[in-house]
């Protein structure tokens, strides 16, 4: 059934020429051949290119020369504690922040040099969360994520790709409701919502599961795994849980004041090492189900 | 149940949903029309409807017919006019500034344009000029406000409890420039006057109605947006910044336009919005036209209870 719907909002009935061609303009940009990488990987492209970024608040440093790269169908977490530059890192991609230094690239193309409203087309950006002093209705809000394509009205295929978006959701009971009416959880899905409503090549999503219960963190982890694996977009996610990070992405960017602390896969960048030099925490690493490590907090150093 | 279905489901509700909406705008919009035909006979001469529908399609020099043309009409079109205008701009000024207890009249900005437009009165170079200082007074008072809040980050009721200060200090420079001028009472002033309307103020506030209201609605669906908070409207390609100015900018223009002529009325921009967003939710490209219609209503009513008042 899932599959059903994610098949109808396929983006290949949504300006797929333009979409083609781009990909052709930029075949030569493909990732670096590692020599040891045993060459499955090698021929997947970057698709968000992030190079000696810094950004400072007022004079505070906040961003130190971070270098990232996500490529594409991949999903990486920034883990990392509160104010070591994960928000921040996330909305100078989108373009709500000027970095004082570096630079982002979307396919070989710097975000500087393009348009808001085609930016809009490629990058969805979830916030942690939602202001609404004056609410509309969930399907109103969704509705907000075609504004990149329409013009004044919407159309019949706009609302079509929101039904679509609703019902993957699994919000299709509260598409009438508004938007102060419903559960800190459902908001989070409606605002991802929103953000798949842009077609989005790229997902940026602020810390999408801190205001959710056990099951809706699975839940919408899951359907972010699904839409970046069946979709092939990119999502790089600000994390606060190191588990639900672990078990998620394919790989984690642990941030430390501002700096890439280390890049990689869950499992050589979560250790005992890592999470007590970064986070000033005891813990142990064990391993779970899927092979995956798995962290248990023991003390604050 | 089939998948198609459930989509069918939706899209229907979502179709009724819009369809209300609609509905409720065409109601409004015939209540209009029903109440300023009930409005007309109505005033110091009595008239009946048979005279006021004769006056209105031939137009002679009868009694009946400059009765009409010369004061009911005006007055009862500066009243819808001021009510749309009004209204419209007290809607702008809540969904921008995201406080339902903003409006033109609480952040001081009809009164600061007031007074802008006094003073321009006072040159006697012509109502253009004094459209142009109201402007520039009814601006500096929302930048003034706006500005301020911005900086020192205040809560939604300091902003309007700061505006109500404006409110008063404008309201208290026209009454002095007023007393010495010795143009107009205090009670004017404070309550409005739709009896001196002329058709050249109709003319001129009717031009800035309909040149604003479809930049507004253009505004409308951004600051739909905007209202989920400015990161949300950035990320689906919003000039957030722009939008805010664009729209403010035009709210001032209207607001500037109307209180020239009429002076400061103070609810219909606070009240109508506020009826509009309960019956049609927040939807800004609906809660325009909507809370336009109220604000008219609301004075033809204003109208309506006056002359039953002293006229019967």
């Amino acid at each position: 059934m899932l599959f059903y719907f994610w098949n109808g909002y396929s983006r290949k009935n949504c300006n797929s020429t333009d979409r083609d061609t781009r990909r052709d303009d930029h075949d030569d940009h493909r990732c670096p051949v590692h020599p040891l990488s045993g060459g499955k990987e090698e021929w997947i492209r970057v698709k968000l290119e992030i190079r000696g970024l810094s950004f400072n608040y007022n004079s505070r440093p906040v961003l130190k020369d971070v270098k990232i790269e996500v490529k594409e169908g991949e999903m990486v977490s920034l883990l990392g504690p509160n104010g070591s530059g994960k928000t921040t890192l996330l909305r100078c991609i989108d373009g709500m922040l000027k970095p004082k230094r570096g630079g982002i690239s979307i396919d070989g193309k710097d975000v500087r040099e393009m348009k808001k409203n085609d930016l809009a087309k490629l990058l969805g950006y979830v916030p942690q969360r939602a202001v609404n002093v004056l609410p509309c209705s969930v399907f109103d809000a969704v509705m907000i994520g075609r504004r990149p394509y329409v013009g004044w009205g919407s159309g019949k295929k706009d609302r079509e790709v929101v039904f679509e978006i609703l019902k993957l959701m699994g919000l299709e009971d509260m598409t009438l409701r508004s938007f102060d009416g419903i559960s800190g959880g459902e908001m989070q899905k409606v605002l991802i919502a929103k953000a798949l409503a842009q077609e989005p090549e790229i997902l940026l999503l602020d810390e999408p599961t801190s205001n959710l219960d056990l099951r809706h963190q699975l839940d919408v982890l899951k359907i972010i795994g699904e839409i970046v694996k069946e979709e092939k977009v990119s999502a790089l996610m600000a994390m606060h849980d190191l588990n639900l990070a672990s078990r998620f992405s394919d790989r984690i960017v642990l941030l430390k004041e501002g700096k890439v602390y280390d890049v990689g896969d869950p499992k050589s960048v979560i250790t005992p090492e890592s999470i007590r030099s970064v986070y000033g925490v005891e813990a142990i690493v064990e391993e779970n189900d899927g092979g995956r490590p798995h962290v248990i907090p023991l003390r604050a150093i | 149940m089939n998948i198609h279905e459930i989509k069918g489901e939706i899209e229907e509700r979502y179709a009724k949903y819009t369809a209300r909406k609609f509905g409720i705008l065409f109601a409004l919009l015939t209540s209009l029309v029903i109440l300023a035909i009930l409005v007309t006979p109505l005033g110091a001469a009595s008239l009946s409807i048979g005279e006021v529908f004769h006056a209105i399609f031939s137009r002679g020099s009868s009694r009946a017919d400059i009765i009409i043309w010369q004061l009911r009409l005006p007055r009862i079109l500066m009243a819808i006019i001021c009510g749309m205008g009004l209204a419209l701009s007290g809607a702008v000024v809540q969904g921008v500034l995201h406080n339902p207890l903003a409006s033109p009249f609480t952040l001081g900005v009809s009164s600061a344009a007031f007074f802008g437009g006094m003073i321009g009165g006072a040159f006697g170079v012509g109502m253009g000029l004094n459209v142009g200082f109201a402007f520039f007074f009814g601006m500096l008072a929302l930048f003034l406000i706006y500005g301020i809040s911005k900086r020192r980050g205040m809560t939604p009721e300091t902003v309007i409890l700061c505006g109500i200060c404006l409110m008063y200090l404008f309201l208290a420079l026209t009454s002095v420039a007023g007393m010495m001028g010795g143009a107009i009472g205090m009670s004017q002033i404070l309550s409005g006057f739709l009896v001196s309307s002329s058709w050249e103020s109709v003319l001129t506030t009717a031009i800035f109605l309909i040149i604003t209201f479809p930049l507004l609605m253009w505004c409308a669906r951004d600051l739909n947006a905007m209202a989920l908070g400015d990161d949300t409207a950035t990320s689906v390609g919003i000039n957030v910044n722009r939008t805010r100015m664009i729209s403010m900018v035009l709210a001032t223009l209207i607001v500037s336009a109307i209180v020239c002529f009429t002076g400061v009325i103070g609810f219909v921009c606070l009240i109508s919005p506020f009826i509009a967003r309960s019956v049609m939710g927040n939807d800004h490209r609906f809660i325009f036209p909507s809370s336009a219609l109220i604000g008219a209503l609301l004075l033809l009513e204003r109208i309506l209870s006056q002359e039953l008042q002293f006229n019967r």
